[in-house]
């Protein structure tokens, strides 16, 4: 192997506890810089980078390719099912041509082998907890600060009375704690079968997951079944062939409200209302009987989203020895179906007011809701043809792996959608039950495709000089006809300098030292679609109808969507690399290094900063940027065993900082908003002496007009004595990291098995402003219990705001706040029970263990109660998971 | 010899993938180039798409270039507690910026309907089909292009002119054109559609734009080309090229003052309206989020977005049509509701006036209301911020009662279909009377007030003279087109912004004793500030950043 080229092992993967694939690739291959946004039960995978940012305009994300076809979902697979995870991250992606440049991702599932039938099972009961939860305000200190924003808002006898506590009637409620609960049950099973003989090997698992969802008696739940059956089969002497088959039904249970709105409703709810009125009764809210305690609930009907995927693929291998020695034919073809079906039901709720004057109920529902179902199918249909001449064959000391390769794949979307509302009753969620006026049908199609040709030499003269050579000429149909084909070429060269006598002879503490340089020229497709052509498509947003007539017909218009960029084509990268493979004491400890060379040219971005507004033109991307992005990647691996005890230590780190060569910026911008020779990913800030504290630094300092003692003290950048939004400084940390780490520790003994995953990052930055949530928002305690008030005018934070202050509700480096964190990801403690206790019953191998996923986490962020692995500013999302878990293995 | 009969296999397999074409993928969703210039229905549909220029009831949380009702918020008529589009927190507070005009500014909207009606107009002659239907989509959207320069001119004051349209390659540099060439662009422009319009008979559909309608607005244009801001000289000849546009509109004897009942103006289609925008209650972005939704008392669940001031309610006279300042008027501020000015009742909801039907409003119902279509706006009642869906109360305790249905289930059923006025017969008048005043004939300014005053009931005629005559008409203006638009547009081109919005809002504090008996206590809700630049719209930064264009004064 002579590119830059990691994988992790599906034995590590199954460590995590986490049910999404991608979360548990996290801290375990150098390279990936993966983060979790959310823990969010069917919405909770991580992003993921291949050694950070290259583009500016066009898709970052890396090309996944499941089995040998892209494009495939490998988050929701049987975590069991995964032979391994291998990612190309320099050149030795180029093969995947014009759509490798942001690296490739290859999953490998299992499949049989040969042997006695074995039967694996799989269970795990665990426990879903929120990592953090922001504490804010209780009712009185919410009216003191609202009042401190907006004076006489609330009479000092009301605040006195929720301070005081004592009257039933003036109670406080934690709204956040309210909606979400502390823990969430979730449940794995898995089995698999596999074996085989001399002609037929064959894998077949089922899986069934249930994940609850931390929102208190809430119909929110995710449930995930995968079924898969991997089959080869030799037909004769020279010919095998495989049908693999996959299928999974992904089962999405959610409010009818969002996610986001709820929780701006449970962040902006006055705390001073309560859940339940005296008589028990839910309370409305403050309007249309949006209380989020019930939102999360079944009672406004529910949005059920089922996804099933199917993946069959069947293959063939003819080996033609008959023509000559190491020559083949293979091939195979998938047609992959994603069929999306949702379905939503709205209905109207019990939630009611509460007259303190004269203690009577009513109830709201009228206004909360009407009764309305939509219905939503997406049909995904894939196919992909891959055919492949291979040679393979050694002359004495001479290696030859060749081959020569065609693949075409192609995709075909439809969507059909349908609403009605006022429905006759909400007892039948039926879409016929509703009313044909202000019915809506309508859909979307569209779809793509893909050919190459593909092919490589690789060589090796005596396994210390290897080289390989490899091409795609790639079509695209995201280009102009006459533009739309493109040649990818790379090389890659190893030396094994162990194998060299000199080496051997003089140096023995090294067993074995390789060296590897790679370059590849690579390209990137990831735009909208069709840019080339000028196009005119109906309006579709409600809000841009147009109507005429005494009966305000709907008139169809039409939009230009955007003007057309003949000249459009791919996006390149030079993608250069040169590393090492070293091991140690015996093959007890592997260290790998690797420094990366990015230049990634014809950037497809918009010149949305530099044209005019005035050209009214909506923009095409074109290819106009370049950047260069530089960096190490690096993994030590040390294995050893001391008697019975079996230990290893891992460290991989990955350092990727970008350059912006160009970038479309303003003629007239100020030097000190260029990103142009910076990273591509920043801030854009106002910076800040702190805040305002005497009236002397007031008036002794330039300011917005208006300021007062308790605003954010704004510099003035550009020295114009005043301060606009030109005195806006680029700041080079973005919430993806630079730099991210993991540290992977295990250790066996007698059956007890341990095994530790730390993961960190550091330079990375992420906004907290939960003010900048809206006007009612209800403040965390410590940005309370900190604020400037005339009676502490030395306070750590503002006087009291919300969204709608100009002052501090501001992005402002006061705001901008360290993401690095170390955390404990991932932690595993088993036990193999000795065979003898169990193989009377038949059982082959019993094993019991504990795992808890993101149990610790040091950071800078949990004093303002978020956890560091946020892009949200205001921090009102699904906060990220912790789980802890317990199940068992048992082989038949 | 093995070897080439599989490299044959190899090779024609690979062929016979690929014939099929797998990259010609045309998009599914889209038209070309030439299908919509070669077939004039799908002209229309673009063209229909440029009618989104024209301010619309249709909500859209503030954010879209519509700011019909946001207009009247961002002068001393309305108050918008919920600071959609930085309302409070930027415009009314003396604080706007080239940064941080945000959804009010309408530069990049306004252009981007430029552009697009730039393509159309460059393509549109060569359409081949039914010459009057051409010429009538011409003039449709000669007119969209020239309201946008309306409304840019209105806030920008002279703006690069743009009359082809751009392409990726093309130059970019365009000049500010000065007021006045602005002026003349838009006026010739409008000229023109009114011509295609008129010859063609013009769209006879409700909504379309019509050649009447064309001439109105060069009507407003023309008003205020020769309003103080923009005529500091009084040149005598703009306002009698105002007048002449006004008489023009009047004298095509086509609309009539609605003599019915005076709210239906605003709800039901009448031969006053010279041009509508309509917008259909079965598309709004949920079924409640109507106009009614957004403008009704709290304690229907309606969320009083758009609250009138107390200097509103003020400006409306009494019933014998003296101002409430007026020793003669018969005016008790504690009994603030009593013979006012027939609009008054028409256009504004205020404590204890009966609003909707009492078979869908039970909720409301109690011993104090018993029908529950009293509004509560008195403290601890169903308006009030102690009443219900308290998020939404009235803070100046008004909401407004023009526009609205009053009649069906708001909270039950879907919203109303709504249309908003582009201009009525009644602003005719009301700029005939002006440009007359201005030109000294002030019998004639008082005739076209008498007749808008007689229509609400007033029934003795005005005497008033000179700067008591221009009082009057401002005043009249204020009151019969509130909440339509037009007056943060007004209040500039008289040039009185620096007083009239450097004032306080107030709102009413009604407090009900146990006995019924209310009392009234006149507040200042929020201070609004106006500075000198603010007669203008910034030139967005980034705008400046690109081009370099001169900056409106004050905002450097």
């Amino acid at each position: 192997m002579t590119g830059a080229v990691a994988s992790v092992k599906g034995s590590d993967i199954v460590q995590s506890s986490s049910a999404n694939i991608s979360n548990a690739i996290a801290g375990r291959i150098p390279g990936v810089i993966a983060n979790n946004r959310s823990g969010r039960p069917g919405d909770d995978a991580s992003t993921i980078l291949i050694r950070g940012f290259n583009s500016f305009g066009g898709g970052t994300s890396p090309l996944v390719v499941v089995d040998g076809v892209p494009d495939r979902d490998f988050t929701r697979i049987n975590p069991a099912d995964i032979e391994n995870i291998t990612v190309l991250k320099d050149a030795s992606a180029a093969i995947y041509g014009v759509r490798s440049a942001n690296g490739v991702i290859l999953v490998t599932t299992k499949r049989g082998k040969t042997g006695k039938p074995t039967i694996q099972y799989d269970g795990s009961l665990g426990v879903q907890q929120l990592t953090r939860l922001p504490e804010v305000v209780n009712a009185w200190q919410y009216m003191t600060y609202y009042n401190e924003i907006k004076p006489n808002t609330y009479t000092q006898a009301d605040i006195d009375k929720y301070k005081a506590g004592n009257d039933p009637s003036y109670t406080s409620t934690d709204w956040i704690h309210e909606v979400f609960r502390k823990n969430a049950p979730q449940t794995a099973h898995s089995v698999s079968v596999s074996g085989g003989g001399d002609n037929i090997k064959y894998y077949f698992s089922g899986q069934y997951l249930d994940q609850s969802s931390n929102f208190s008696n809430s119909i929110e739940h995710y449930k995930q079944f995968n079924i898969r059956s991997n089959i080869d089969a030799r037909v004769s002497k020279n010919l095998k062939v495989n049908l693999d088959l996959a299928a999974r039904r992904e089962d999405r249970v959610y409010p009818t409200y969002g996610v986001n709105s709820i929780l701006h409703e449970a962040r902006s709810l006055y705390p001073f209302i309560p859940v339940r009125w005296p008589n028990g009764s839910l309370s409305a809210g403050v309007s249309n009987g949006r209380n989020p305690v019930i939102l999360v609930t079944g009672d406004p009907g529910y949005d059920k989203i089922k996804n099933y995927a199917l993946t069959p693929l069947a293959g063939f291998d003819w080996q033609l020895p008959f023509v000559t020695p190491g020559l083949s034919v293979s091939g195979y073809a998938s047609y992959d179906i994603n069929l999306r079906n949702e379905k939503i039901f709205n209905k109207p709720w019990d939630a009611f007011s509460f007259n303190r004057t004269t203690g009577e109920y009513a109830n709201q529902k009228t206004s909360t809701a009407i009764t309305s179902i939509t219905q939503d199918d997406r049909l995904t249909y894939a196919s992909t043809y891959f055919i492949k001449l291979a040679y393979d064959r050694q002359f004495g000391a001479h290696n030859i792996n060749a081959f020569a390769a065609y693949e075409q794949t192609s995709s075909n979307y439809s969507q059909t959608y349908a609403y009605r509302k006022d429905l006759l009753s909400d007892q039948i969620d039926q879409i016929f039950t509703g009313n044909a006026e202000g019915q809506l049908a309508t859909g979307a199609s569209a779809q793509d495709g893909r050919a190459s040709y593909l092919g490589r030499l690789a060589y090796n003269f005596d396994n210390r000089y290897l080289a390989e050579l490899s091409f795609r000429y790639n079509g695209s149909f995201n280009f102009p006809s006459n533009n739309r084909w493109g040649l990818f070429p790379a090389v890659t060269a190893g030396w094994r300098i162990s194998e060299e006598k000199f080496f051997k002879n003089n140096i023995n503490f090294i067993n074995q030292l390789k060296v590897r340089a790679s370059w590849g020229l690579m390209g990137s497709d990831a735009v909208a679609q069709y840019l080339f052509l000028t196009r005119y498509q109906l309006v579709s947003n409600k809000n841009y109808y147009t109507y005429f007539g005494n009966d305000y017909a709907l008139a169809p218009s039409l939009i230009l969507s955007s003007t057309p960029n003949p000249d459009i084509t791919w996006e390149k990268q030079d993608t250069r690399n040169i590393g090492f493979d070293v091991t140690f004491l015996e093959g007890k400890l592997n260290i790998t290094a690797d420094y990366f060379r990015y230049l990634r040219k014809d950037i497809l971005a918009q010149r949305s900063a530099s044209i005019p507004l005035y050209t009214g033109m909506s923009l095409p991307a074109e290819n106009i940027g370049k950047s260069l992005n530089r960096g190490i990647d690096f993994s030590a691996v040390y294995n050893n065993r001391k008697g019975a005890l079996q230990y290893n230590i891992g460290v991989n780190l990955t350092y990727a900082k970008s350059k912006v060569l160009f970038r479309d910026e303003a003629a007239n911008v100020p030097a000190w908003q260029r990103s142009e020779g910076h990273p591509i990913d920043s801030w854009l800030v106002y910076e800040t002496n702190g805040i305002y504290h005497t009236k002397e630094e007031l008036d002794g300092s330039v300011h917005l007009p208006g300021a007062r003692i308790g605003d954010l003290w704004i510099k003035d950048t550009d020295g114009n004595k005043s301060i606009t939004s030109n005195d806006r400084v680029r700041k080079f940390e973005s919430a993806t990291p630079k730099l991210v780490y993991g540290l992977n520790l295990g250790a066996a003994y007698k059956g007890i098995g341990v095994n530790i995953l730390l993961s960190g990052q550091a330079m990375a930055k992420q906004m907290i402003l939960s003010q900048m949530q809206g006007s009612l928002i209800a403040p965390p305690k410590w940005l309370y219990d900190g604020r400037s008030t005339t009676d502490n005018p030395q306070a750590q934070y503002p006087r009291a705001f919300n969204s709608n202050d100009s002052y501090n509700s501001i992005y402002a480096d006061f705001w901008l706040k360290s993401a690095a964190f170390l955390r404990l990801k991932s932690v595993e403690v088993s036990y193999s029970l000795p065979v003898q206790v169990y193989s009377r019953f038949g059982i082959s191998s019993l094993r019991v263990y504990a795992s808890g996923y993101n149990l610790l986490s040091f950071d800078n962020t949990k004093q303002y109660g978020i956890d560091p692995e946020t892009n949200n500013i205001t921090g009102v999302n699904y906060p990220q998971s912790r789980i802890f878990r317990a199940g068992v293995n048992v082989g038949l | 010899m093995k070897l080439k009969i599989l490299a044959g296999i190899f090779l024609s397999n690979t062929i016979l993938f690929s014939c099929s074409k797998v990259l010609d993928k045309a998009p599914l969703d889209s038209y070309t180039d030439q299908s919509v210039w070669s077939d004039l229905k799908l002209a229309e549909a673009f063209a229909n798409n440029i009618y989104n220029v024209l301010p619309t009831c249709t909500y859209d949380w503030g954010k879209s270039i519509n700011r019909s009702f946001l207009l009247s918020c961002a002068v001393d008529e309305g108050y918008n507690k919920f600071d959609y589009a930085g309302i409070r927190s930027v415009i009314t507070k003396g604080i706007l910026s080239p940064d941080n005009a945000g959804d009010f500014d309408i530069w990049a909207k306004n252009y981007s309907h430029i552009q697009n009606a730039n393509i159309f107009l460059s393509k549109i002659d060569a359409i081949p089909g039914d010459e009057a239907f051409r010429k009538r989509l011409k003039g449709e959207v000669t007119f969209l292009r020239a309201y946008a320069y309306f409304q840019l001119v209105s806030d920008y004051g002279g703006v690069p002119l743009i009359k082809t349209p751009f392409e990726l390659n093309s130059d970019f540099k365009v000049p500010r054109s000065s007021f006045e060439e602005t002026v003349k662009f838009i006026v010739s422009e409008l000229d023109l559609a009114a011509g295609l319009l008129t010859a063609t008979g013009g769209g006879t559909a409700t909504g379309r734009i019509t050649g009447p309608l064309a001439l109105a607005i060069k009507s407003r244009m023309l008003l205020y080309a020769a309003s103080p801001q923009w005529n500091p000289t009084n040149d005598q000849a703009k306002w009698a090229a105002a007048s002449a546009a006004a008489k023009a509109v009047l004298d095509l004897n086509k609309f009539s003052l609605y003599s019915g009942n005076y709210a239906d103006i605003f709800t039901t289609f009448n031969p006053e309206l010279i041009g509508v925008r309509l917008s259909n209650k079965q598309y709004n972005w949920s079924a409640f989020a109507g106009v009614e939704m957004m403008n009704y008392p709290s304690g229907y669940h309606g969320w009083a977005a758009f609250a009138p001031t107390q200097n509103l309610v003020d400006a409306f006279g009494t019933a014998n049509g003296k101002y409430i300042s007026d020793a003669a008027s018969g005016y008790d501020p504690q009994r603030p509701y009593q013979n006012r000015d027939a609009r008054f009742y028409a256009n504004i909801v205020f404590d204890g006036r009966s609003l909707g039907n009492p078979a869908y409003v039970d909720w409301r119902k109690s011993s104090n209301n018993p029908d529950g279509t009293l509004a509560e706006f008195f403290e601890g009642g169903l308006d009030s911020p102690q009443g219900i869906d308290t998020w939404n109360n009235s803070e100046t305790r008004y909401t407004f009662r023009k526009y609205m249905d009053t009649t069906y289930d708001f909270n039950a059923t879907t919203q109303t279909n709504k249309f908003w006025i582009l201009s009525r017969l009644s602003e005719i008048y009301l700029n005939y009377a002006e440009a007359e005043f201005y030109l000294g004939h002030e019998a004639t300014a008082r005739q076209y007030l008498n007749l808008l005053r007689n229509r609400a009931g007033i029934g003795v005629g005005l005497t008033e003279s000179g700067t008591d005559l221009e009082k009057r008409i401002r005043n009249e203006r204020q009151v019969e087109l509130c909440f339509e638009g037009h007056r943060y547009y007004d209040v500039r081109r008289w040039k009185v912004a620096d007083v009239t919005q450097n004032l306080p809002i107030g709102q009413v504090i009604i407090t009900r004793a146990q006995n019924g008996t209310k009392t009234y206590q006149y507040k200042d809700l929020e201070q609004r500030y106006f500075k000198p630049g603010n007669y203008l719209l910034p030139i967005p930064r980034t705008e400046i950043e690109r081009t370099g264009l001169p900056q409106n004064p004050g905002y450097n």
